[in-house]
C-alpha cells in the first residue's frame, strides 16, 4: 500500500479514535450532568413539595380549633352520639369549605371507626389509616390515602374533652392532593403525577400525559436522547420520550406515611425543546465534525499527494535510470526539504549515469576496434601456421565473430553490454591462447625441423661429397673397362656398360690370352651399391689374374670361386659367364656360373646357347663347373648380357624380357658389334621410356666377321 | 613386400608377398635371418604370393641356407612361380636349395 494511503488511513483512524473518545466522554459527562441536574431538580422539587405540603398543613393547622374547639363535636364524640357527630361534622365541614382551608373532613371515634366523611361515599374510608391514628395523642401530619385511592394532605386532630387528656375521637382535615399537585405544577412548570409501585396513576395534573408515557413504554422505542422509554422508578431523574416530545422526569419517592400506599411523586417537565436543541446541536456538531474530518482528510490527501508527487516522480525517474534509460528528466521546483534533496541527488545521479553511459559507449567502440584489429592480426598470424592448425584458428575466429553478433542482439535486448564485452573478450583470449600454444608448438617443431635440416644439410653435403666420390668411383670403374679390341679382320669384340644410378655390380672383361684366344667374361654381382661395386672390383681383378693360368674356363671358374668364397663376409655372390674364344677354330669354350645364357645370332635365328648348369660364384667352395662349346660361322655373333637388359622395366612394370632382345638382335643381324650394342641399348631405352635404369645394363658383342671377297680367296 | 610368419610344430613358415628387389631385400633379410639368429632351426619360405626376386633376395636365401646347413636343421622353399624357379635354375642355386611345390609338401618329412 502506498505510503500516502497509509498516512491517510492512520489519520482517519486517529480522527475516529479522537471522535469516539470525545463522544464517549461527552456522553458520560452528559449522563453525569444529567444525573446531577436531575438530582438537583429532584432535590429542589422535594423541598418545594415539602413546603407545599407544609403550607397546606399549616393552613389546616391554623384552623384546627374548628374541630377540637367545637363543643358540639366534643360532646357528641364523648357521648358517642353518631347523629350528633354527623351534624356537627357537617357544620364544621361547611366552615372549612367556606374558608378554603381543606376540602375534606373525616371524623373518627376513638376506636377508629369512621363516623363521618365529607366525601359522602357509602364505603368511605378514612384518609388516614385508622391503625395509624388509634392511640395517638398528638396531631398527625402528612399525606394519606383512603381505600378508594384518594390521596390527600391530612392533619389529624385528636379531640379531647376540655380539660381532659382522654381522646374521644379524631378529626382529620385533608386537602386533596390535586391542589398541592397543581401548586407544584405551577411552581415547577411540570406536570405532576403520583403513581404507585406498579406505575398506576393515583393522582395527576395531566392524566392523558401519563397515558402517553405508558403508551411510549409499551412501544419501547428507543430514543437517542431519552434512551429506552421505560420509566425506571430507581432513578431520580430520567428522560423519556412520548408522543414526539421529550420529558424530564423527576422522581420523588413519597411515602403516604399516613396512608397505606407506597407511591412516587413524579414531575414531568417538558424537555422537548431542550432535547431538540440537544439533538440539533448533536447533529450539527456531528456534521461539523464529519465535515471537518473529511475536509481535513481530503486536504491531507491532497497535500500529501502534492508534496509527495515530486517523490513519486523521483522514484519513477530512479526506476528508469536503473533500467539504463538516462534520458529521463526530473524537473522540479526548488524545495529545501527531503523531497527536494532527493530530487537533487537524482538529478546528479542522472548526470553521472549519462556520463558513464557515454563513456562506456566510447570504451565499447574502442574495444571493438581493438578486437577487430586483434582479429585481423590473428588472421594474418594464422597464415603462418600449417593448414590444419590455421583452419582451426580461422574457424575459431569466425565462431567468435558469430557469437559476438548474437550476443550483440542479446545485449541490445537486455541492455547488458558489459556482459557481452566480457564474454567476447574471454572468447578472444581463449582463441588467442590456443593460437599462442599452436605457434609455440610450431616453433618447437620448427626448431626441431631446423636442427634436422642442419643435420640433413650436413648429411647432404657429406652425401654430395660421397656422391662425388662415387661418381669418381664409377668413372674409375668405367674407365677400367676394356676398350675395344684393336681392329682385326676376322672378329669384332666390343662391350658396353650403362651404369644404373647407383654404383653397380656388373662388369664385363675381355682380354687376349694368346695369339689365338681371347677370354671373354660377363659378370653380375648380387645387389647394388658400394659393397657390390667393391666385390665386383675384386672379382674382376681376380679373374684377370687367374684366367691366363687356365685353358679350361671351367677350371678357371672353380678356382675363382674358391678364391671368392674366402673373405666374403658380406655373403655376396656373383654370376659369371666366362668363355675362351679360339679364333682359329671360331669356337667358344665356355663355362657358366649362374649367369644368364648369351644369345647367338645366326642369320635370322636368335637363340640362347646352352647353359652349363654351374652355380653362382662365391657362395660355396669346392664347386665344379662344366664346360660347353659353340661355334660361330661367318657373320654370326654372340651377344653376352646381364639381366639389367632383360629385366629393364617400363612405366607399366613390364619387363623388356628375352623375346624383345631376340627381336632387336634379329633386326641388327647385319650390324657391326658396335651398332649391335648401340641398337640394343637404344631399344631398351625406348622400351623403358622415362624411367631411370634400375640395374646396370651390360652387354658384349662378339662378331665373327663375314668373309670379305679378298679373304674368300685366301686363307 | 610383406612378410608374415606362422608356426607349425617346430617349423617357422615365412610367407613373402609382392616383390623382393634391392629396395625390399633388407627387410626380407631381417625377417628371415633374425629368427634363425634367435634359434629357429627349421624354416620354410613360402613364395606362393611372391612375384619376383632379385639377386639381392637370392643372396638372403643363400645366407639362410648356409646358416641352416647341418643335422637337425632344415631350410626349404615352396610355392615358387615359373619365373622365380627359372632364376634359381639359371643361377644354379636350385641345386643348393630344397625346393618344393607347396607348403604341405615342404612340411612332409624328407628323406635322408
Amino acid at each position: 500500500m502506498l505510503l500516502r494511503t497509509r498516512l491517510i488511513l492512520i489519520m482517519i483512524f486517529a480522527f475516529l479514535a479522537i471522535i469516539v473518545v470525545l463522544a464517549a466522554t461527552s456522553i458520560v459527562r452528559e449522563d453525569i450532568m444529567r444525573g446531577q441536574f436531575g438530582a438537583a431538580i429532584t432535590a429542589d422539587r422535594e423541598t418545594l413539595w415539602r413546603k407545599i405540603v407544609e403550607n397546606s398543613i399549616q393552613r389546616m393547622e391554623d384552623k384546627a380549633w374548628y374541630a377540637h374547639g367545637d363543643l358540639e363535636l366534643v360532646e357528641a364524640l364523648s357521648n358517642n352520639d353518631q347523629a350528633q357527630v354527623i351534624k356537627a361534622s357537617s357544620r364544621i365541614f361547611g366552615e372549612i369549605i367556606s374558608t378554603e382551608l381543606a376540602d375534606r373532613l373525616d371524623v373518627l371515634t376513638e376506636d377508629g371507626t369512621l363516623v363521618y366523611s365529607s366525601t359522602g361515599e357509602l364505603n368511605a374510608t378514612s384518609i388516614i389509616l385508622p391503625a395509624t391514628i388509634i392511640g395517638t395523642n398528638e396531631r398527625l401530619r402528612g399525606v394519606g390515602n383512603d381505600l378508594s385511592r384518594n390521596v390527600a394532605i391530612a392533619l389529624s386532630i385528636p379531640i379531647r374533652v376540655t380539660g381532659s387528656k382522654d381522646v374521644v375521637g379524631y378529626a382529620i382535615f385533608s386537602t386533596h392532593i390535586d391542589e398541592a399537585l397543581e401548586e407544584l405544577r405551577d411552581s415547577t412548570d411540570s406536570d405532576v403525577f403520583i403513581v404507585n409501585r406498579r406505575k398506576r396513576l393515583l393522582a395527576s395534573t395531566n392524566g392523558s400525559l401519563w397515558e402517553d408515557f405508558q403508551r411510549a413504554e409499551a412501544e419501547a422505542r428507543w430514543d437517542p436522547i431519552a434512551g429506552s422509554p421505560e420509566i425506571l422508578l430507581e432513578f431520580p431523574a430520567q428522560l423519556i420520550r412520548a408522543s414526539s416530545e421529550t420529558y424530564l422526569l423527576s422522581l420523588l419517592p413519597m411515602n403516604a406515611e399516613l396512608g397505606s400506599l407506597r407511591a412516587y411523586l413524579i414531575t414531568a417537565r417538558d424537555a422537548t425543546e431542550w432535547a431538540n436543541q440537544r439533538r440539533e446541536i448533536t447533529r450539527i456538531s456531528t456534521f461539523a465534525v464529519a465535515f471537518f474530518v473529511i475536509l481535513a482528510i481530503l486536504l491531507l490527501s491532497w497535500y500529501l499527494r502534492h508534496s509527495l508527487a515530486p517523490l513519486t516522480r523521483s522514484v519513477s525517474v530512479l526506476d528508469m535510470l536503473s533500467r539504463g534509460q538516462t534520458d529521463a528528466d526530473l524537473e522540479l521546483e526548488e524545495r529545501n526539504d527531503e523531497v527536494g534533496h532527493i530530487a537533487d541527488a537524482i538529478n546528479r545521479l542522472r548526470t553521472d549515469l549519462q556520463a558513464f553511459a557515454s563513456l562506456r559507449r566510447s570504451r565499447e567502440k574502442q574495444r571493438k576496434r581493438q578486437e577487430r584489429y586483434i582479429r585481423r592480426e590473428m588472421t594474418k598470424l594464422a597464415g603462418t601456421l600449417d593448414t590444419a592448425d590455421r583452419e582451426e584458428v580461422l574457424r575459431e575466429l569466425h565462431q567468435i565473430e558469430q557469437q559476438e553478433f548474437t550476443q550483440n542482439d542479446h545485449a541490445h535486448a537486455t541492455g547488458d553490454e558489459t556482459l557481452r564485452s566480457v564474454e567476447g573478450l574471454n572468447l578472444m583470449a581463449l582463441a588467442f591462447e590456443k593460437m599462442r600454444e599452436r605457434i609455440v608448438s610450431q616453433q618447437g617443431e620448427m626448431s626441431g625441423l631446423i636442427s634436422e635440416l642442419r643435420e640433413a644439410l650436413e648429411s647432404k653435403t657429406a652425401y654430395a661429397a660421397l656422391q662425388q666420390e662415387l661418381e669418381i668411383g664409377k668413372k674409375v670403374q668405367l674407365s677400367s673397362l676394356p676398350g675395344a679390341l684393336p681392329e682385326s679382320d676376322d672378329v669384332e669384340l666390343e662391350g658396353i656398360m650403362i651404369p644404373a644410378k647407383e654404383v653397380g655390380g656388373d662388369f664385363y672383361d675381355y682380354f687376349v690370352l694368346d695369339q689365338n684366344r681371347i677370354g671373354i667374361a660377363v659378370a653380375d654381382v648380387s645387389g647394388k651399391g658400394v659393397p657390390a661395386a667393391l666385390f665386383m672390383a675384386i672379382s674382376r681383378t681376380l679373374l684377370r689374374a687367374v684366367a691366363p693360368r687356365f685353358d679350361s674356363p671351367g677350371a678357371c671358374l672353380e678356382h675363382l670361386n674358391d678364391l671368392l668364397v674366402q673373405n666374403n663376409e658380406e655373403e655376396l655372390f656373383v654370376t659369371v659367364f666366362y668363355g675362351i674364344y679360339d679364333r682359329t677354330s671360331q669356337t667358344l669354350l665356355y663355362a657358366n656360373g649362374g649367369h644368364n645364357a648369351p644369345m647367338m645370332v645366326q642369320d635370322q635365328e636368335v637363340s640362347e646357347i646352352p647353359l652349363t648348369g654351374g652355380m653362382a660364384l662365391a657362395v660355396f667352395d669346392g664347386i665344379t663347373y662344366d664346360e660347353k662349346s659353340v661355334s660361330l660361322s661367318a657373320g654370326e655373333r654372340l651377344f653376352f648380357f646381364t639381366d639389367g637388359i632383360t629385366e629393364a622395366v617400363n612405366s607399366s612394370g613390364e619387363e623388356y624380357a628375352e623375346h624383345r632382345l631376340s627381336t632387336v638382335l634379329g633386326r641388327l643381324v647385319s650390324a657391326s658389334s658396335h651398332e649391335t650394342l648401340q641398337g640394343v641399348i637404344e631399344d631398351v631405352n625406348l622400351f623403358v621410356g622415362n624411367e631411370d635404369p634400375f640395374d646396370d645394363m651390360t652387354c658384349v658383342c662378339l662378331h665373327q666377321l663375314p668373309m670379305t671377297k679378298t679373304e674368300k680367296g685366301g686363307n | 613386400m610383406e612378410v608374415s610368419t606362422r608356426d607349425h610344430d617346430d617349423w617357422l613358415i615365412l610367407e613373402a608377398e609382392g616383390r623382393i628387389d634391392s629396395k625390399t631385400a633388407k627387410s626380407f633379410e631381417t625377417a628371415l635371418l633374425t629368427p634363425i639368429k634367435e634359434g629357429r632351426q627349421e624354416v620354410i619360405v613360402d613364395f606362393a604370393r611372391l612375384d619376383y626376386i632379385s639377386s639381392a633376395g637370392l643372396r638372403v636365401l643363400l645366407m639362410a641356407a648356409k646358416r641352416l646347413r647341418g643335422p637337425d636343421k632344415a631350410f626349404r622353399l615352396c610355392g615358387l612361380n615359373a619365373n622365380i624357379l627359372q632364376v634359381l635354375q639359371v643361377s644354379g642355386f636350385d641345386r643348393m636349395l630344397s625346393i618344393h611345390d607347396d607348403c604341405a609338401a615342404a612340411l612332409a618329412p624328407q628323406e635322408g
